[in-house]
């Protein structure tokens, strides 16, 4: 229920390729640029008065890098992803689908004797000969992009 | 010797492991992942030979682990993972995604370890005229980058798109080297790299463009079924592509470690569909193509940067200009003199049988970690990184970053270099398509060109 009203409430946009509320983004920028630059900072200042300058710089620089991954743990604590995952069951329809697009790119399938041994014995193992054999006849009759006959398809 | 070799070892460990886990999540693109990592590993005063295979062993493991959205969840790891994507898909619907995942990190093994002498070799074949090359170099960088822009997406808008890049990358140069003391670089690079990231959080502070942006639902994963299909630990890569399987991802290794002036995404899917074309049956058109192209994506980095690195020490490719330009222009540390063309890089600092021993062990280390990775824990790692790893935590680590490097560099200066740049080169970037690879191009072009000619 509160999640519900969690996901109703979101300002959902798409940054940099994948969705973000832009209350969250803003405050992960935030974290990120402020755990980052001043540890950077205070570390150039602190390996100042320890070490030549040149080396002082690079061991900031590396300090830095490390409070901005740990700025990214926290991130990833404080904010969850905008994502829903669903456990996707393997099903004929799609099976047939991908069938169906495969007759329609090249116009067969193939035959099964053409295939090297060792694939073929992988396709038999994967329990997917039947499903290349069975379009076999109709697939090697028909000479161009026709759409798939159901029936052949479906064996 | 053994303390160089030691070196080389951890830092391609460290390089394979934090890109096995990169690669896991979606969309993020090599260069803006490679080229800022590698830039602090060169920065922090790693030596040579593990800057290079902590590279290399990076590239080649995320080209591995990048095929487990890909073929699991069906979204491109990124930008190499694209062309994969349509065979994967198919495949993923056929019930067997883990052929899909199989067939493909095996065809990067076998390539990758292919790609490494050979582009050591092409180098030594180029390397006579190397002294033509960077003599030339003001001319030759402008002709790459026409090259390399009409090869992008933008095509001629790219190419016409170099002028106002080039001449805003000078401007801005011209003003900044006079306050700072010296030149610019890293701060150019970081704002070329991560330009898309920049111009997106600016247009999500503006409610005008904002709106384009809006999302109403999540984002939905499918996530493929889990199909045990082998037992055991590290299944021999050999075992699981049939012969002509290991002759074409071999032959097109070969073929693509030959070239280095076309744009890795072109490569693969030229190679990939060449192959595809010759194969009657279409399961195994599907399984030789996952091989083959996956094999070029890794080809093609190794070669796009092993070559133009070895025998002539200027970024000259589209690799080498974009992921890979910390391994020739990384200030204080590598430099290249924009008045003569003179170097001082990793082409000066190892020899050709040292990149060609650094770069297999690099090869050797990444394969070791990446490829039992991505065959056992490939369905755990892809829903752990859907359901924990938000993108609000990818983009506030880049965030930081970004300040971070711009302002050692180059202190308040650098930090408006790298937006000022960012916000121009994103815009160009996502308006018309002209991506980061270009860019760099368009920073040479402005550095060594524009004053040689303009002078």
């Amino acid at each position: 229920m509160s999640e519900d009203e969690g996901r109703r409430s979101e300002q959902l946009v798409e940054v940099w390729g994948d969705v973000v509320d832009v209350r969250h983004l803003r405050w992960a920028v935030v974290i990120g640029c402020v755990l980052g630059l001043p540890s950077y900072l205070l570390a150039a200042l602190l390996f100042r008065q320890l070490t030549e300058p040149q080396l002082a710089r690079a061991y900031a620089l590396l300090v830095g890098l490390l409070a901005c991954l740990a700025a990214g743990a926290i991130n990833a604590r404080l904010f969850p992803p905008k994502r829903d995952l669903v456990e996707e069951p393997g099903d004929d329809q799609s099976r047939d689908e991908a069938i169906a697009e495969l007759v329609a790119e090249s116009g067969a399938l193939g035959s099964l004797d053409e295939l090297p041994e060792a694939a073929r014995r992988e396709l038999r193992d994967l329990g997917l000969e039947d499903l290349f054999a069975g379009s076999r006849a109709r697939g090697d009759s028909a000479p161009e992009s026709r759409p798939p006959d159901e029936e052949a398809v479906r064996r | 010797m053994i303390a160089t070799i030691g070196i080389a070892l951890a830092m391609g460990l460290l390089g394979a492991i934090v890109f096995s886990a990169i690669g896991l999540v979606s969309g993020t693109d090599e260069t803006a992942t490679l080229a800022p990592l590698t830039l602090l590993v060169v920065l922090v005063g790693v030596p040579p030979a593990g800057v290079l295979a902590f590279f290399l062993a990076g590239a080649v493991a995320k080209h591995m682990t990048h095929m487990i959205p890909t073929a699991l969840l069906g979204i491109p790891g990124d930008t190499l993972a694209v062309p994969l994507l349509r065979e994967a898909s198919l495949l993923r619907r056929l019930g067997v995604p883990h052929i899909a995942l199989h067939k493909a990190i095996s065809g990067a093994a076998l390539a990758a370890f292919i790609a490494v002498p050979v582009a050591v070799g092409a180098a030594a074949l180029i390397a006579p005229f190397a002294r033509q090359v960077t003599a030339a170099a003001p001319y030759v960088f402008p002709l790459a980058a026409v090259l390399i822009a009409y090869f992008s997406r933008g095509r001629w808008a790219a190419v016409a798109g170099l002028v106002p890049m080039v001449l805003v990358i000078a401007a801005l140069q011209a003003f900044v080297t006079p306050l700072h003391g010296s030149s610019l670089s890293i701060s150019f690079f970081l704002g070329i790299a991560i330009g898309p990231l920049v111009a997106d959080l600016f247009a999500l502070s503006s409610p005008f463009a904002r709106q384009s942006m809006r999302r109403h639902t999540r984002r939905t994963f499918f996530l493929a079924p889990e199909v045990k299909g082998w037992t055991g630990w590290f299944p021999n890569p050999l075992k699981v592509l049939d012969r002509s399987q290991q002759a074409a991802t071999g032959a097109s290794a070969v073929l693509s470690s030959l070239t280095f002036v076309v744009s890795p995404v072109a490569m693969t899917v030229l190679l990939g569909e060449a192959v595809g074309a010759r194969i009657k049956h279409s399961y195994h058109r599907l399984t030789s193509m996952m091989a083959v192209k996956n094999g070029v994506t890794e080809s093609t980095y190794i070669a796009e940067t092993l070559i133009p690195l070895v025998a002539i020490g200027l970024p000259l490719s589209p690799v080498a200009a974009g992921p890979a330009a910390p391994l020739f222009n990384a200030p204080p540390v590598y430099t290249i003199d924009t008045a003569s063309g003179a170097t001082h890089n990793l082409h000066d600092m190892l020899s050709p049988w040292e990149f060609l021993g650094f770069g297999l062990v690099a090869v050797f280390v990444a394969v070791a970690v990446a490829y039992p990775f991505a065959m056992n824990y490939a369905r755990t790692a892809a829903a752990w990184v859907v359901r924990r790893l938000s993108q609000e935590a990818v983009i506030g680590t880049f965030a930081g970053l970004i300040l971070v490097i711009s302002v050692y560099e180059g202190g308040l200066l650098g930090l408006l270099v790298a937006s000022t740049v960012g916000i121009v080169g994103g815009l160009m970037n996502k308006l018309l398509g002209m991506h980061a690879g270009v860019q760099f191009m368009a920073y040479y072009t402005a550095a060594l060109t524009v004053p040689a000619l303009l002078g």
